[in-house]
């Protein structure tokens, strides 16, 4: 915005400027021309009198040389017998012809001067007054004057741009500091706040993202109440729950309520998040997290004498809308189902790759298998309530679903369950 | 054992607790208010405090604060919400410690002799470097060394070594470790265990299948015991 108003203003400005300083100058040119030629006719009409009164060639030349233009050796005076007195250059007899037959001109002369023939007229003899006005004496003083009109222009225009750019660093300054409030808001500093400027346009839009952040830091405060109060609601309950269970010493009623607790967690957990994936949500390098996970298993794996294996595809960074902190989370999910549905031993690989616009981690393993697919992905469904919440798979598909993608059970290659995480990969 | 002041309006909770802790051998007395504890810390000075958050007289957080303004008994905070930013305000405002609901008497006593044995407790200081052969563990400065060399453990590492060493030669059961280091019964599965338990042992330089500190005992628990002298030891 700070360029475009100094281009348009210097522009403006210019323009204005040539507008009036074009003219200026032919004036100058001409008023320049028109003091030299008023000058020399003053001259030449200041020898009539004389020739009225003498025809004395020494009192008349001495006349000539009083002249400003005689002094300078430019006048010349011609008497009615031919005589010529003063400036000595040549004239041409068809010119002095013209002017003894009584008539005053100027024509052009060599070097861009100009030479003035005026006749006298004495009773009724005639002489003629010659006056050259070089090129040099028309433009006196023209070029000082233009070059100081083009100073004067250029100090316009420079003027000009120093206030534009001055009025467009207020105003950038203002429309900088409403952007970077918003930025840090967006990333996450609910404190953040932008003092209104003097631009009435931006002080107005300043005042409605103060009222936006503070209206976000009441709907926070709320939500926080709201989830602290979920969590209280639910789990003083459970608590009792679980120290009456504990006392009845029932394992299968432990597990069930294992069970119930990680789901009611699970419920808690969907209503810290946010509705909707915009551009604000986290985003993570699925190969990253991937490569770091599935690392991080094979500890385990190699404890358990599981060979293992790890294939990315794709070669630097494969960026999804998902936090890495859930990401983490889902791919632990996978790898522990896997752990816990497939006995020590049992293989399994882990890969990562591209399809259009979407990748997918597949984790494939050399276990039993899955008899039923669509049942693994329902919440809570587990085959053994004693040591797993059922609830794994279902963070995991849930976690692929705000993110955009899916997630897919089947059967692997290596002749267990394949479970495929899919994710539309985001703009890097 | 410890003298328990409880502090849970949910009666339910309140008389169970109590029940557990008293047949752990701890003298209780519970309270259902704020204004009944803090009475109860100035007037009976008990060990050690469990306070629920959610009061129906004060707010928990403000029951805590005038608590440290009176005595510096240790309290331990029941609350509802799990959230880092919610529990470090809690640890920030003078809790010694937390436990997230629903909890089990067991995760409780645990709590209590942990906070106990930093404190002092009945027994005199608590020792914060803990010796099991080569492997010594610093709860205090939170490292740990094995034959002078200091080991690179995660937070969750560290907590979990630090757990087995206090009760070694103990067996220590995977649902005891989900509620001890990851404060929750249902923390996660017991895979998340066995691989944080897998990593411990890497940096100990040792093997499920070869094991010199860290033993599992099949269908019980853990346990961590330094290796015996064989042959070749000192």
């Amino acid at each position: 915005v700070r360029r475009r108003l100094l281009a348009i203003t210097v522009a403006a400005t210019a323009l204005v400027v040539v507008a009036f300083v074009v003219p200026l100058a032919g004036l100058v040119r001409s008023v320049a021309r028109d003091r030299a030629v008023s000058g020399a006719e003053r001259d030449m009409g200041s020898l009539a009198p004389v020739l009225a009164s003498t025809d004395d060639p020494a009192t008349l030349a001495g006349s000539v040389a009083t002249t400003s233009t005689g002094s300078d050796g430019r006048l010349t005076l011609w008497l009615p017998d031919g005589t010529q007195l003063g400036d000595a250059t040549p004239v041409d007899d068809a010119a002095l012809a013209l002017a003894r037959q009584g008539r005053a001109f100027s024509r052009t002369a060599d070097g861009g001067g100009l030479d003035l023939f005026t006749p006298i007229v004495s009773g009724d003899t005639t002489s003629v007054v010659r006056a050259r006005l070089p090129g040099s004496l028309l433009t006196r003083g023209v070029t000082r004057s233009w070059t100081a009109l083009a100073l004067v222009g250029v100090a316009l225009v420079a003027a000009a741009g120093l206030i534009a750019d001055r009025l467009g660093r207020s105003l950038t300054r203002e429309a900088t500091a409403l952007a970077s409030t918003a930025r840090t808001l967006a990333a996450g500093d609910p404190d953040a706040r932008v003092a209104p400027g003097t631009t009435p346009e931006l002080g107005d839009a300043a005042r409605a993202l103060n009222r936006l952040a503070d209206r976000i830091d009441e709907l926070r405060a709320a939500e926080r109440e709201r989830v602290a109060d979920l969590s209280h609601r639910l789990r003083t309950p459970l608590t009792a729950l679980r120290l009456d269970a504990e006392a009845a010493g029932d394992p299968d009623l432990g597990a069930d309520l294992d069970r119930l607790e990680a789901a009611v967690t699970e419920v808690i957990r969907e209503a810290q998040r946010p509705l909707h994936a915009g551009a604000v949500r986290a985003r993570a390098d699925l190969a990253a997290v991937v490569r770091e996970r599935a690392g991080f298993w094979g500890a385990l794996a190699d404890d358990d004498g599981r060979a293992w294996e790890l294939e990315v595809g794709p070669e630097g960074e494969v960026p999804v809308v998902l936090g890495e902190g859930e990401l983490a989370a889902a791919l632990d999910a996978v790898f522990d189902n896997v752990f816990h549905h497939t006995p020590d031993g049992t293989a399994y690989r882990v890969r990562l790759g591209l399809a259009g616009d979407r990748a997918e981690v597949r984790v494939d393993d050399a276990g039993p298998g899955v008899a039923d697919p669509g049942a693994m992905l329902a919440r809570g469904h587990t085959s053994d309530r004693r040591r797993s919440t059922g609830l794994g798979l279902d963070i995991a598909r849930r976690a692929t679903e705000v993110a955009g993608g899916g997630i897919r059970i089947g059967r692997s290659d290596l002749g267990g369950a394949s479970v495929a995480l899919t994710f539309p990969r985001a703009e890097a | 054992m410890a003298s328990v002041l409880v502090v849970e309006d949910d009666q339910r909770i309140r008389e169970v607790l109590a029940r557990g802790l008293t047949a752990a051998g701890h003298v209780v007395r519970a309270e259902s208010s704020g204004g009944a504890a803090l009475a109860a810390v100035v007037d009976w000075q008990p060990d050690v405090v469990v306070l629920d958050l959610g009061l129906p007289d004060i707010d928990g957080r403000d029951v805590l604060g005038m608590v440290r303004g009176v005595s510096q008994v240790p309290v331990i905070v029941a609350t509802a919400r799990d959230d880092e930013a919610q529990i470090v305000a809690l640890l920030d405002a003078g809790a010694d410690d937390y436990v997230v609901k629903p909890y089990a008497t067991s995760q409780i006593e645990a709590r209590i002799r942990a906070v106990l044995r930093r404190g002092g407790g009945n027994d005199g200081p608590a020792p914060t470097e803990l010796q099991l052969g080569h492997l010594v563990v610093d709860t205090a400065r939170r490292s740990a060394r094995l034959e002078g060399q200091d080991l690179d453990l995660t937070r969750l590492e560290f907590d979990l070594l630090a757990c087995l060493a206090r009760r070694s030669p103990e067996v220590v059961t995977r649902r005891e470790l989900l509620a001890e280091v990851w404060r929750q019964p249902y923390g996660g599965s017991d895979k998340t265990v066995d691989v944080h338990l897998s990593w411990l042992r890497r940096k100990l330089g040792e093997t499920a299948a070869a094991p010199r500190y860290l033993h599992t005992i099949r269908g019980v628990g853990i346990k961590l015991e330094p290796p015996g002298p064989g042959p070749g030891a000192p």
